[in-house]
């Protein structure tokens, strides 16, 4: 520095800045070690900042993700299983069907197969109001009421019919989205009996079809003692039985493939997680042992430097005269 | 050759006399070594003219002396390093006081925390994916309009903030009394009372001066005066050689020699008001009315009244309050507008279409405050009926329009407003507002180094000046022992020719 002359005022005043310099070092490293994040407030490291900003953002929404993904797994889970049940429920009526094409049956035998197969049409209608916490599956949009209802030989779908937007789907990443229903309509069908066999075929009306016009039409056609065709029209009922399978496991397929996409979808998250939340301790958390150790460091320096000034503030000719 | 019998007296006596004059100097030193400001002094001695005794004996004429003579005492100080230190100190003024303002914003802003404008965001587009899925949910939608109470209240809070903050710094139209007590006023009649001092002194030091003496001890108070006249605002001296001073602020004419013939004071701009652009409080000079800090820049350019009045003022490219108020303001207009229009397009738990909005504006809320920010409220029919909140679109294709209490696909679009760019804010909600934090930052950071760069230079000049103009208390105690042994010496001569010319008597 160049100072050739040294006053006392010129000294104290040096010793309190070092001594202040020193301090505010102590400080801010306190501060570091009683929050354990190395950025307390902005100005700490604007770079650093705009990054754990960028990355607190990006681990939130994935959050949310997850979060929907959760969701729409279990519905996806409970439809799963409950249209499982469906395609046991359908086999079941085709071996009935088997027994009641059987000629050697008599009439009384095939009243008691549509008993049945009536005790399995209330069975279909149950799982086909399926509901979650009060939210039916099967209905489309009109969550609140029960998709099918049965009035005698009569079943109605109340839900979004399949011409309308029925489709609940579920934001899984940025721009992604996955459907997580099925139409109970497409699934199941409809029946409404305009006029009831013998003779048979009966007659229904134009918006009966599915799964369930088949077995009304298996139970009257059953029931329809006397009739000539009655066992044809029980073995045609055996074909539409077929078709009517492989509806509701594709859809199974269905719901199978968004089971899957769903759970793959989130282990990805699962491992975007753990490799950003590393990024964000590398840059927020402190190195507790390091930041320590120049704790200690600083401590020192302070020490000496306030040793030092006590010696040479004291020191004065006046002591010697 | 004979000289005067007293001759030799009349030497000591002003040997006596220089003496008592430098030992008076001394312990002045001593006493004042730890008054600030205080500059040191020294008794200037020198020998007096020598006298040339005439004799008609004389072969040779000698020159005999006539001891010691005060020529002044003079003061050990610097006027370039002067100059110097009020330089940088009025730069250190201006950067400390802004880095102070900048440091209070970042704790307003509060970021990086869980308790931040940023999470609040979140957690509202949050709540309405939830809503989304679960349309049906009364608790999802009561959470979607909790949420948007937490962040008009967090960003009220903020606002309020920022709001006191500048009133506290440069006044506002709102409050009128503010122009009086704000940071800016107070500085500014604190210049005014330092210049009214230094015009006093100045026609005392003029006077002192005009009779041959120095004003060593007024010349100090003065230098202290403009010291400290400098860390508030940048002023120009002109100094002349009768010790007179001129100062100007701002090409301003404050103080001529002995007449102070300016003084500043703080008035509310009367510009239309209250507009938020305008810059709420003028500087000007009482005579003259002349504006310090108009629109076409400020003739003020250091000290602390500068850090106050662009920290309280609009400059787009530093993190201003009123700036940052600006762009919250922006961000809050562009969401709330955002989600009302989708509210109004969509249909309610009902089916019914178009349902009320949900930010509403109340006056009634801060009123006169110019900015919206201060006046939102989430609508109260809304509040008291979740059923309103449309989280369900208008469906073509669905009877009625209204696909069903199951339809959230206008909530999806609420949360998806997350991703989305806006016209307004040029980006998304959240850069928008992350980019204002990261500028605030960048400033912040930018005047603290300024700060401590600028602290470590005036100290450096500082501690030149205190080597020059310091007291070192050795130094002192040695010339004492040196004037106190002259005096002494000094006294014994006196008494041996007391002995002479008694002597000299004694013979007669």
């Amino acid at each position: 520095m160049g100072i050739n002359r040294i006053t006392s005022s010129l000294m104290s005043n040096q010793a309190l800045n070092y001594l202040g310099k020193n301090l505010s070092l102590l400080t801010s490293m306190q501060e570091k070690i009683s929050s354990g994040q190395n950025i307390n407030k902005p100005s700490d490291d604007p770079i650093g900042l705009t990054r754990i900003l960028d990355l607190s953002n990006t681990l939130k929404t994935d959050a949310r993700y997850s979060n929907n993904i959760q969701d729409a797994i279990s519905e996806v889970n409970t439809a799963d299983t409950v249209i499982n049940n469906m395609v046991e429920l359908v086999q079941r009526a085709q071996e009935l069907a088997t027994q009641g094409a059987n000629f050697t049956n008599n009439q009384d035998g095939r009243n008691a197969i549509a008993l049945e197969i009536d005790q399995l049409i209330n069975q279909m209608v149950q799982l086909g109001n399926t509901d979650i916490s009060g939210k039916y599956l099967f209905g489309g949009f009109r969550t609140d009421i029960p998709p099918f209802s049965r009035t005698g030989d009569d079943i109605s779908y109340n839900g979004t019919p399949p011409t309308e937007s029925w489709q609940r789907s579920v934001d899984i990443s940025r721009g992604v989205q996955i459907t997580t229903n099925i139409n109970g309509d497409d699934l199941l069908g409809q029946v409404g009996v305009t006029a009831a066999g013998p003779p048979l075929p009966s007659t229904y009306s134009a918006a009966s079809h599915g799964v369930f016009k088949t077995l009304i039409d298996l139970k009257l056609s059953l029931q329809a003692s006397g009739d000539p065709n009655q066992l044809t029209e029980i073995r045609n009922r055996l074909d539409e039985l077929t078709t009517d399978l492989n509806t509701v496991l594709s859809k199974q397929a269905i719901i199978g493939s968004a089971s899957n996409r769903l759970e793959v979808t989130q282990g990805r998250l699962d491992e975007r997680k753990s490799v950003l939340t590393k990024q964000y301790a590398s840059i927020q958390d402190i190195d507790m042992a390091k930041t320590i150790a120049d704790l200690n460091q600083q401590q020192n320096v302070f020490q000496a430097s306030l040793t030092v000034t006590g010696r040479l503030l004291q020191t004065s000719l006046l002591n010697y005269l | 050759m004979i000289t005067p019998g007293f001759f030799g007296l009349f030497n000591a006596h002003r040997g006596l006399v220089a003496t008592q004059n430098a030992l008076s100097t001394i312990s002045h030193n001593i006493s004042n070594a730890n008054t600030p400001g205080y500059s040191r002094q020294r008794v200037d001695l020198a020998a007096a003219p020598a006298y040339t005794p005439t004799s008609r004996h004389e072969v040779t004429a000698n020159q005999i002396g006539q001891g010691p003579v005060v020529e002044k005492i003079s003061r050990s100080r610097d006027l370039f390093l002067d100059t110097q230190f009020r330089l940088a100190s009025g730069k250190l003024g201006m950067n400390t006081d802004m880095r102070d303002i900048l440091a209070q914003l970042e704790g307003i802003m509060n970021e990086p925390s869980t308790n931040s404008l940023n999470n609040t965001l979140q957690t509202l587009f949050d709540s309405a994916q939830e809503l989304s899925l679960h349309p049906e949910s009364s608790a999802t939608r009561t959470n979607f309009i909790q949420q948007s109470m937490d962040l008009v209240s967090i960003v009220q809070l903020q606002a309020t903030q920022l709001y006191d903050l500048r009133k506290n710094l440069v006044g506002d139209a709102l409050v009128p009394t503010s122009f009086n007590t704000s940071q800016l006023a107070i500085n500014v009649s604190e210049v005014n009372s330092k210049l009214s001092a230094i015009a006093s002194l100045n026609s005392n030091i003029v006077t002192i001066k005009a009779s041959g003496a120095e004003p060593n001890d007024l010349l100090d108070q003065r230098d202290k005066l403009l010291d400290d006249l400098s860390k508030l605002v940048d002023i120009k001296i002109t100094n002349y050689d009768n010790g007179q001073l001129d100062l100007s602020i701002g090409g301003e004419n404050m103080v001529l020699g002995g007449r102070q013939v300016d003084s500043l004071e703080v008035i509310q701009n009367p510009g239309p008001a209250p507009d938020p652009a305008d810059v709420p409080s003028l500087v000007q000079t009482v005579t003259g009315g002349v504006i310090l800090n108009d629109a076409t820049g400020s003739e003020i350019t250091g000290g602390k009244i500068k850090g106050i009045l662009d920290m309280g003022g609009n400059d787009p490219g530093l993190s201003t309050v009123q700036g940052i108020l600006g762009k919250l303001n922006t961000l809050v207009d562009t969401i709330a507008t955002e989600i009302n229009n989708l509210q109004a397009a969509g249909r309610d738990q009902n089916g019914n279409l178009g349902p009320p909005d949900l930010f509403l504006q109340n006056a009634a809320i801060n009123p006169g405050q110019p900015l919206n920010l201060f006046h939102w409220e989430i609508n109260p029919a809304i509040v008291n009926d979740p059923s309103l909140i449309a989280a369900a679109i208008d469906d073509p294709t669905a009877t009625g329009g209204f696909a069903g209490v199951g339809d959230g696909r206008n909530a999806t679009a609420i949360a998806q407003l997350r991703d989305q760019s806006f016209a307004a804010l040029g980006t998304s909600f959240v850069d928008y507002l992350n980019g204002t934090i990261s500028k605030l930052s960048i400033d912040s950071q930018t005047y603290q180094n300024g700060s401590n760069i600028q602290e470590n230079l005036t100290q450096t000049i500082d501690l030149r000046r205190q080597s020059l103009s310091g007291v070192n208390v050795d130094e002192e105690t040695i010339d004492l022992l040196r004037f106190q042994r002259s005096f002494e010496a000094t006294s014994k001569a006196i008494k041996v020719f007391d002995e002479v010319i008694q002597s000299i008597i004694g013979m007669v």
